[in-house]
């Protein structure tokens, strides 16, 4: 049972903080919601912009169209249909007023004939994403109206279209998702933890940096309450700002696969509701870490600039189990699981991709962080006995 | 005033607070308050004065509980304090750049410290009401301290600081963000509340006006040591040594040295080998090097053959006309910041940068002080 000090200091840093515009924007907006989307809808986007619809009815526009009408009419039979090209299709493509020009050499005819390269000319501009996407899906059709056409030159010339193929090598990916799941997976822990480091990040700086520039911390220390009992008021108002930036990122990461579909990636990546509420349990016993760990560093530095910079740094650490993992393979082996971020990273991981984890695993991992936690807060109040806390 | 948990019971003869040989140091070796001894009597207004790094705010904080005595004893009430902790001390604190809560408003600024002492939310808003209306302030309960001027926000500080009626009260330079005129209605406002509620008041600053206006007695130290303990007209009147001297009002300086004692006056040859007489001050006899101080306004410009006891001649510098008086740079006995203030009244002799004139002045007003090194 806490003290009802304790609640009168916590009450007194959340009233404070939900009136501060700027701990309210990054701790319940930017964190929780606008990174998601920035991040997870940046990246369903791009993944979008470069996957090839070939369902999709499309044109192109095609100079001498009359000189290939086979070619043009297997364009149409692939869902291209071919208009009339501008008369200049180099100044067309450059401007962006159509994506590629298809033109048709003009010995087109008389080449295949005598089984020669028959010349065609793509006009795209490589550095747009429209003309880019529209060329490869061009180049993929003709890939494959090549083939069709050098197997039909062989079986011409009575030879067996597979002689020239010495290898059969069938690429079978045993992992669930790929590497673009894979990414997608440690999209869902990154966020948790980053959400969760941004909605304490401001409140653990102004309730004890910021208290001390202000010299605000004062007055609170000569208030008849144990000091203890501060730092346990300050380290509750940062985790019931950090549970509920972790609270609304989970509903935000929901949302947003609502709205841009995992399967667009290819990867069997699962953001449902199950999924993400399974997720944000695992990762519920890192916030009195961060909590705690956000307090302590606060209270070691002398000024809101110092513990903006200390604490920005602190900012990575929800990178660093990205890039560890990295290097001691992406196995999530038991010896990790004590580890705070590294063990919810892999627990998080392995839920988005529907793998399974022991409860042993789970109980280590919120033992662990629960352990680290503490060792923060008692440091916390170690420092706050400082007659240093007020210098 | 009601009770607080340091509070024991201690005779109306016994000082509130006593500072009984205490020293701090920071780093072990070089002590920042050196063997400070000093009683402070229930419903005093007493004031620390020094410059920066003279330990005043230093002694002060180890009285709020924030930072550690190196070694002697504070008592409270009659009880030592050294191992108190500043919450269990029950002392109001107010600081120079008000040290408000910036999203709380006025009121819950006000209500914040009650709230702790688990009070009921009607004492407390009546005790916050009451608060507002002894610093003028009842109508500014909603506002937020940004929305408050510097003046408005150091009186709600002084509220917070009284509101839990505490029997002392520290004030570490509250006014020094203020302007000046913000700072002297200030001034006589803190005096009235003093005044008004009995509290104890222990106050520190480096605004020697200040101190003069407020204070039942001015400790001024300099060094970690306090030089004085007095007064203010005594401080200002009678300076035990050339720094008080220095630092409390304005201040002429002559160097000599004691050519013979008389009782408590002593006959002082100064450098440029005028003699004048002098009340003594510093220890020793003949041959003691002095610093003779005198205040500018005690001092006669020209005056009537036989009206001073003392003359000697000088020639003026400059005048610098201050609308009450004319200030008046002299050259007189080898320097030549000799100031003398003279009252601005019809009929005034004209004066004149360039002119000679003759100084003088009783030798009560002139103190043979510690020689300046």
């Amino acid at each position: 049972m806490m003290p009802r000090s304790f609640w009168v200091v916590m009450g007194k840093e959340i009233l404070d903080n939900l009136r501060d515009r700027q701990t309210l924007f990054y701790a319940l907006l930017f964190g929780p919601i606008l990174l998601p989307l920035l991040l997870g809808g940046s990246l369903a986007l791009t993944f979008k912009q470069l996957s090839i619809d070939f369902d999709i009815v499309t044109t192109v526009p095609v100079l001498h169209a009359e000189r290939a009408p086979q070619l043009v009419e297997f364009l149409a039979g692939q869902n291209i249909d071919a208009v009339a090209a501008p008369d200049d299709p180099v100044a067309a493509v450059a401007n962006g007023r159509v994506d590629v020009v298809l033109e048709i050499g003009e010995n087109f005819g008389e080449q295949l004939r005598e089984a020669r390269p028959a010349a065609l000319i793509l006009y795209l501009d490589e550095s747009d994403k429209a003309s880019s996407r529209a060329a490869r899906r061009m180049e993929a059709v003709f890939g494959l109206w090549e083939q069709t056409n050098n197997s039909l030159r062989l079986q011409h010339r009575g030879l067996d279209p597979t002689v020239f193929d010495t290898l059969e090598l069938v690429r079978d990916d045993v992992s669930s998702n790929g590497a673009d799941g894979q990414l997608l997976a440690s999209l869902l822990p990154f966020l948790f933890i980053v959400s969760m480091t941004m909605g304490g990040f401001y409140l653990a700086i102004d309730t004890t940096a910021g208290e001390r520039e202000r010299r605000s911390l004062e007055p609170l220390l000569g208030l008849p309450i144990a000091r203890r009992d501060i730092v346990f008021g300050k380290f509750g108002a940062t985790l019931a700002f950090i549970v509920l930036s972790v609270v609304l990122c989970a509903v935000a990461v929901w949302g947003l696969f609502r709205l841009f579909p995992a399967d667009l990636i290819g990867g069997d990546v699962r953001f449902d509701a199950r999924t993400v509420f399974t997720g944000l349990l695992l990762v519920l016993p890192l916030a009195p870490f961060i909590a705690a760990l956000l307090v302590t560093v606060s209270a070691w530095t002398r000024s809101v600039k110092e513990a903006q910079t200390y604490l920005g740094l602190l900012m990575v650490i929800p990178m660093a189990p990205f890039f560890v993992l990295q290097y001691i393979s992406a196995k999530s082996e038991l010896v990790l699981m004590p580890w705070p971020m590294l063990s919810q990273y892999l627990l998080l991981e392995r839920s988005t991709q529907g793998l399974s984890f022991s409860p042993l695993e789970v109980g280590l991992s919120v033992a662990g962080t629960l352990a680290a936690s503490a060792m923060f807060v008692a440091l916390a109040c170690l420092l706050y006995r400082r007659e240093r806390i007020l210098s | 005033m009601s009770a607080n948990a340091a509070e024991v019971s201690g005779s109306a003869n016994e000082p509130m607070v006593r500072f009984k040989n205490v020293q701090k140091s920071y780093d072990g070796e070089t002590l920042v308050v050196k063997d400070l001894n000093v009683d402070i009597a229930r419903g005093e207004f007493l004031t620390m004065l020094g410059p920066s790094g003279s330990g005043k705010t230093t002694s002060l904080m180890m009285l709020a509980g924030f930072e550690p005595a190196t070694h002697g004893e504070i008592i409270l009430n009659g009880r030592p304090i050294n191992d108190v902790p500043p919450h269990k001390r029950g002392i109001g604190m107010v600081f120079q750049n008000y040290a408000l809560f910036p999203h709380m408003t006025v009121a819950e600024n006000l209500a914040f410290p009650l709230q702790v002492r688990k009070m009921s939310k009607s004492d407390a808003a009546a005790k916050v009401k009451r608060a507002l209306e002894m610093v003028e302030l009842p109508e500014f309960g909603d506002r937020r301290p940004a929305q408050l001027s510097g003046g408005q926000q150091q009186r709600v500080a002084v509220a917070r600081a009284l509101v839990f009626e505490p029997d002392l009260v520290l004030m570490d330079e509250p006014l020094g963000a203020l302007d000046k005129q913000l700072r002297e209605q200030m001034q006589y406002e803190i005096k009235h509340i003093h005044e008004s509620l009995g509290v104890t008041v222990v106050y520190v600053t480096h605004d020697q006006s200040e101190a003069l206006t407020m204070s039942d007695r001015i400790a001024v130290f300099n060094d970690g040591v306090i030089q004085q303990l007095s007064s203010p007209d005594t401080l200002y009147e009678k300076p035990d040594n050339s720094f008080v001297a220095q630092f409390i009002g304005e201040n002429n300086r002559l160097q000599g040295v004691i050519n013979e004692v008389r009782g408590d006056a002593c006959v002082v040859k100064l450098d440029s080998g005028d003699e004048v007489l002098a009340e003594q001050v510093v220890p020793g006899g003949t041959g003691t090097r002095t610093t003779l101080s005198i205040r500018p306004e005690r001092i006669e410009l020209d005056p009537a053959p036989g009206a001073c006891p003392v003359t000697i001649d000088g020639k003026i510098e400059e005048l610098i006309y201050l609308g009450d008086h004319i200030r008046v740079r002299m050259n007189v006995a080898g320097t030549n910041e000799f100031i003398v203030k003279v009252r601005n009244h019809t009929g005034r002799k004209p004066l004149a940068a360039g002119q000679q004139a003759s100084v003088g002045w009783d030798p009560i007003d002139c103190r043979a002080l510690d020689a300046l090194t």
